[in-house]
């Protein structure tokens, strides 16, 4: 019986997630979306393999190659297809490893931070009373200030370093986690099978996450997704403003900023292709971000 | 006389768009675009350069700091010690404030101790010297020092010379025009903080009128709309040409750029002083920039000609010492240290580092002319020597303290040499920390050398110029052949004016009107 059962809803599942996967290709758009972030990820992870030079090694660079046209070629015979930055690093490679930085970044503090505002949210909704009120009061602060702001008061007390934005990240972001997790496990809690659970004087903790949680993580998923290209732009942004990356090491951001006082000269490689780049990566995880929200979104659907 | 007056409405209604055929006529006025923006125009009230720049067009002082940091006369034709603590100047006779009344000893009293009794205390490292100020004759002023003082003449060149009847005005009065009214070349004619200055011609100055009939002085601190103002036509002159901006002007038939060396110093700091620095990992555990051999290879791996040529973009000039040939302290026995990148590693070895360290380096970002990108060019030149090096640039609030307590290895470095003499940067960044001396306030490395000490006081004291500049010599000496700091560049002054202007830039980077002269 309980056998039977099991499989029926095991086959289900497996139902559903290839409905869900079949939906989701059914839009061209998010199909390409999806395809340009896998290459964009491949790239990422086999920059030390696939770039020409190793952007972060100083030995590799040579300031009398600085400011090179894209297409030239250095003394070395190394030929720089998008052209260097003002310290004679090449920019593809400074973009494939920029990438690396910038998808780190991104996916750790989104996921964490999922992580932390979903367990929050959690656990303001079941608790309800005080507890609810001090975090969701917590949340309210957190959500009025300014993200930005927010991440550069981190950083001066944190200092500078690619860790240290994922936490000052984290730590801007979880607040839109909670708010929306506790909204709707306010309305689960009070279904049957929670009362079921309840009633079966099962422990707090797995009715939480055993229970409450499967049934509030799919708005998680597209927030999270979306948070990835905001982190990924947030990023920038403090490593714009040269609180972010190392300048031996730069991400995205530091390439564009590195190059932006160039701009007006005519050197528009060093800030363009690194800005493509990001580009073409938000606009991809947001592509994807989208059509998860419309596959895994029970009302848009009917 | 009609004519005049038809030139002037011409004038308002064309707003400040010159016509070249106009250029050379009498009633030109200059536009100077000012990278910094006054906080007033009380002369007293706040000793940064661009309230001291702006100042000097209305005021004048008793000494004329040139623009190579001499003292010429100016409000006092001459001076002379009458004992080390006692100075006398004679005063220009027949100078007459803008408003008629005339100059004399009583303004120069009200004017020197109003700077020195300013809440604000804004000139009070020019003051703190000043016991007393009292008046022989009219056109006699007698100042007293607590202690010899040899830069006294520096110090009362900054201090503008008010009317007596303004001693007591508050910083509006300055401000609204009822007190802006000096001795200077120009005279006040309307003041919009934040925005412009409009000044007019004193046709009775005493060194002769200027060629402009009025100037406008612009505070646009954005590059961008300082370089846009000068390409549409709209300012004569701007002052710090953004380097990205150097290629257009360049490439106008019309514009020109003005390149000249400032005083200010650019130089790496090091730790000198702790065993173990903070951001040095040696094989050995000790810290090898106490080896002046390893300094010296350190300075040897830096291609400087390659960092003023390629990265400062001929934004500056290199530089060995503190000060320029033809500055007081300038000496010729400081060793000048050439690019050897071989000859360092074999140094390096013979330091007992075959191997190199790892070593972190430290500057700010957007504060100097290309600061990170210096920083980072050194960083890849330290890498090729075997010192693995990495780079970290910070804003400049969260530096500016860090470095000068002493938390950096090596740090980026830079300091206005103003008072054009050795003296003034070895007390702030050589001479031993003492805070109740007030020497080596920005000494990050924790530099102490007692000869230099010794041979600072002993300069500090001296009035005797002939006995002095050899002291001055002596501190560029010990302290660049001992490789306390090591020297990079002198930032240049870099200006972007239409050809119909010349300009000779200044070491403190003012940009004065009376000084600009036409072009031929």
């Amino acid at each position: 019986m309980t056998e039977l059962e099991d499989t029926t809803i095991a086959a289900s599942e497996r139902g559903r997630l290839r409905k869900g996967i079949t939906d989701f290709f059914a839009s061209p758009v998010a199909a390409t979306g999806f395809v340009t972030l896998i290459i964009i990820c491949g790239l990422a992870l086999l920059a030390p393999w696939i770039s020409p030079q190793n952007p972060y090694d100083l030995m590799q660079l040579d300031i009398m190659d600085g400011r090179l046209a894209p297409g030239s070629e250095s003394m070395s015979g190394l030929v720089y297809h998008l052209g260097t930055d003002s310290q004679g690093r090449d920019i593809l490679s400074g973009i494939l490893y920029g990438l690396r930085t910038s998808l780190i970044v991104g996916v750790l503090s989104a996921f964490a931070a999922a992580i932390i505002g979903t367990t929050i949210g959690l656990i303001a909704a079941y608790r309800g009373r005080r507890t609810e009120t001090i975090i969701m009061r917590l949340v309210d602060l957190q959500l009025s200030l300014p993200t930005i702001l927010m991440a550069l008061m981190m950083l001066a007390i944190l200092g500078k370093g690619v860790m240290n934005v994922v936490i000052a990240l984290i730590i801007a972001e979880w607040a839109t986690y909670a708010r929306t997790v506790r909204g709707i496990a306010l309305v689960e809690r009070e279904k049957e099978y929670i009362e079921a659970a309840r009633m079966l004087r099962l422990p707090g903790w797995r009715i939480l996450f055993r229970h409450l949680l499967p049934n509030c993580l799919a708005p998680v998923i597209v927030i999270a997704t979306m948070q990835v290209a905001r982190a990924i732009g947030l990023e920038a942004t403090l490593s714009f403003l040269g609180l972010g990356a190392s300048v031996t090491e730069p991400s995205l951001g530091m390439l564009i900023s590195s190059g932006y006082q160039y701009l007006l000269t005519g050197l528009y490689w060093i800030s363009f292709f690194p800005g493509i780049a990001l580009l073409i990566t938000i606009v991809a995880i947001n592509l994807v971000g989208d059509r998860l929200r419309d596959v895994l979104n029970p009302r848009s659907m009917s | 006389m009609n004519q005049s007056i038809l030139m002037r409405a011409a004038f308002a209604l064309l707003g400040t768009i010159a016509i070249p055929a106009l250029a050379a006529a009498q009633e030109t006025p200059l536009t100077i675009g000012m990278s910094t923006t006054p906080t007033t125009l009380d002369p007293h009230e706040d000793s940064s350069a661009p309230n001291n720049a702006t100042s000097r067009h209305i005021w004048d002082s008793l000494i004329n700091l040139t623009g190579k940091s001499a003292n010429a006369p100016e409000l006092a034709t001459q001076w002379k010690t009458v004992d080390p603590t006692h100075w006398e100047f004679k005063l220009r006779e027949g100078v007459k404030f803008h408003d008629g009344s005339d100059f004399n000893a009583d303004d120069v009293i009200a004017s020197l101790l109003r700077a020195r009794e300013k809440p604000s205390q804004g000139f009070a490292s020019y003051t703190r010297s000043i016991a007393g100020v009292t008046a022989k004759d009219p056109y006699t002023v007698i100042v007293e020092t607590k202690v010899p003082d040899p830069l006294l003449l520096n110090s009362i060149s900054r201090i503008r010379i008010i009317s007596a009847d303004c001693k007591d005005a508050p910083v509006q009065d300055f401000d609204n025009g009822k007190c802006a009214t000096g001795t200077g070349a120009f005279s006040f004619a309307s003041y919009a903080p934040g925005s412009n200055l409009t000044l007019k011609r004193n046709d009775n100055y005493f060194a002769g009128p200027s060629h402009w009939s009025g100037v406008t002085l612009r505070f646009l601190p954005d590059d961008g709309a300082r370089l846009a103002s000068l390409l549409s036509n709209e300012i004569d002159i701007i002052e710090t040409l953004p380097a990205d901006g150097m290629a257009r002007v360049e490439s106008s038939g019309d514009l020109q750029i003005i390149n000249g060396q400032s005083s200010r110093f650019v130089y790496l700091g090091m730790d000198v002083s702790r065993d173990a620095s903070p951001f040095v990992q040696a094989a050995d555990g000790k810290n090898p920039l106490k080896d002046v051999r390893v300094r010296r290879a350190m300075l040897m791996s830096i291609n400087r000609p390659a960092i003023v040529d390629r990265v400062m973009q001929k934004n500056g000039t290199l530089a060995d010492q503190f000060v320029a040939e033809g500055y007081a302290g300038h000496s010729g026995k400081v060793e000048k240290v050439g690019y050897d990148a071989a000859a360092a590693k074999a140094l390096l070895a013979e330091a007992g580092y075959p191997d190199g360290f790892s070593l972190t380096i430290h500057g700010p970002s957007g504060r100097y002319v290309k600061d990170a990108e210096v920083l980072q060019a050194v960083g890849q030149m330290f890498t090729r020597i075997g010192i693995k090096t990495k780079v970290e640039v910070l804003p400049w609030a969260m530096y500016s303290d860090a470095y000068a307590r002493g938390d950096y290895s090596v740090y980026f470095g830079s300091w206005g040499v103003n008072s054009g003499e050795t003296t003034n940067p070895t007390v702030a960044v050589v001479a031993t920390r003492d805070e109740k001396k007030g020497t080596g306030r920005y000494n990050g490395g924790g530099i102490s050398d007692p000869q230099i000490d010794e041979v600072l006081a002993k300069a500090s004291s001296t009035l005797a110029e002939a006995e002095r500049e050899p002291l001055l010599e002596d501190l560029s000496v010990r302290t660049f052949n001992n490789l306390w700091l090591l020297p990079l560049h002198y930032e240049n002054v870099v200006l972007g004016a239409k050809k119909t202007v010349a300009y000779t830039p200044r070491g403190d980077k003012y940009t004065l009107a009376y000084e600009v002269k036409p072009a031929n």
